[in-house]
């Protein structure tokens, strides 16, 4: 427990480049459109009232996301099954 | 591997958290289907019992994983999201990196936190750049 309330601290002062933000609205929306009923919706508005101005382009993020290529990994690593 | 790296833990409430959102994300991104159904119940176990010590990064790349999969139900996301998204704060800024050394394989950013791909081993590359680099665009000069 004590490794893991460091890290919370820690985390961000280590990585401090990261948009998980459009991250997080990407999977509030898909999670929102494949069960309607969860309740995420008021979550994913909430979110997009405190970060409409961020949330207006997010290109950079689609772009880097649509080019991302799913692989064979155990092929691709040269593993045995 | 991720079978017996989880043998090493006796207790699964040790596995640190941070860890199982990773893994979720990993496999998520990398269309790694079957891990998924064989692991994700114990992963959403360790966010379920430790969500509290999730900061920003990980719930974002389990909530995208997990609702990529069409493994968020109400438990999760009651015990894991609901309750820890409202207090966190999530950034947009876009890394921009530099080539250095005249080399098309390694980087730094302005933080010089980027760790270069071209200081990998070969098996290191594969697992985590296949030969692109997530979040990180080449300024454009």
């Amino acid at each position: 427990l004590e490794r893991n309330s460091s890290t919370k601290v820690l985390f961000p002062i280590i990585f401090p480049d990261y948009i998980n933000l459009y991250e997080l609205h990407s999977g509030l929306k898909t999670a929102h459109s494949k069960d309607s009923t969860l309740g995420v919706g008021v979550k994913l508005v909430e979110l997009e009232a405190k970060y409409k101005d961020s949330l207006k382009d997010a290109s950079g993020f689609e772009k880097v996301d649509a080019s991302y290529k799913k692989v064979d990994y155990v092929a691709h690593l040269g593993l045995s099954a | 591997m991720l079978e017996r790296y989880l043998r090493l833990w006796d207790n699964k409430k040790s596995v640190p958290v941070q860890f199982a959102a990773n893994t979720l994300y990993v496999m998520e991104r990398n269309g790694m289907n079957d891990a998924l159904d064989e692991y994700s119940h114990i992963l959403i176990d360790i966010l379920k019992n430790k969500s509290e010590f999730l900061h920003s990064e990980g719930l974002a790349i389990s909530l995208w994983a997990l609702a990529q999969s069409g493994s968020l139900n109400s438990d999760v996301w009651t015990n894991v999201f609901e309750k820890n998204l409202s207090d966190k704060k999530f950034g947009h800024e876009l890394s921009y990196i530099d080539e250095v050394r005249l080399t098309p394989n390694q980087f730094e950013s302005a933080s010089n936190s980027y760790f270069s791909e071209g200081s990998w081993s070969d098996f290191g590359k594969k697992l985590f750049y296949q030969g692109i680099i997530p979040y990180y665009l080449p300024r454009l000069h």
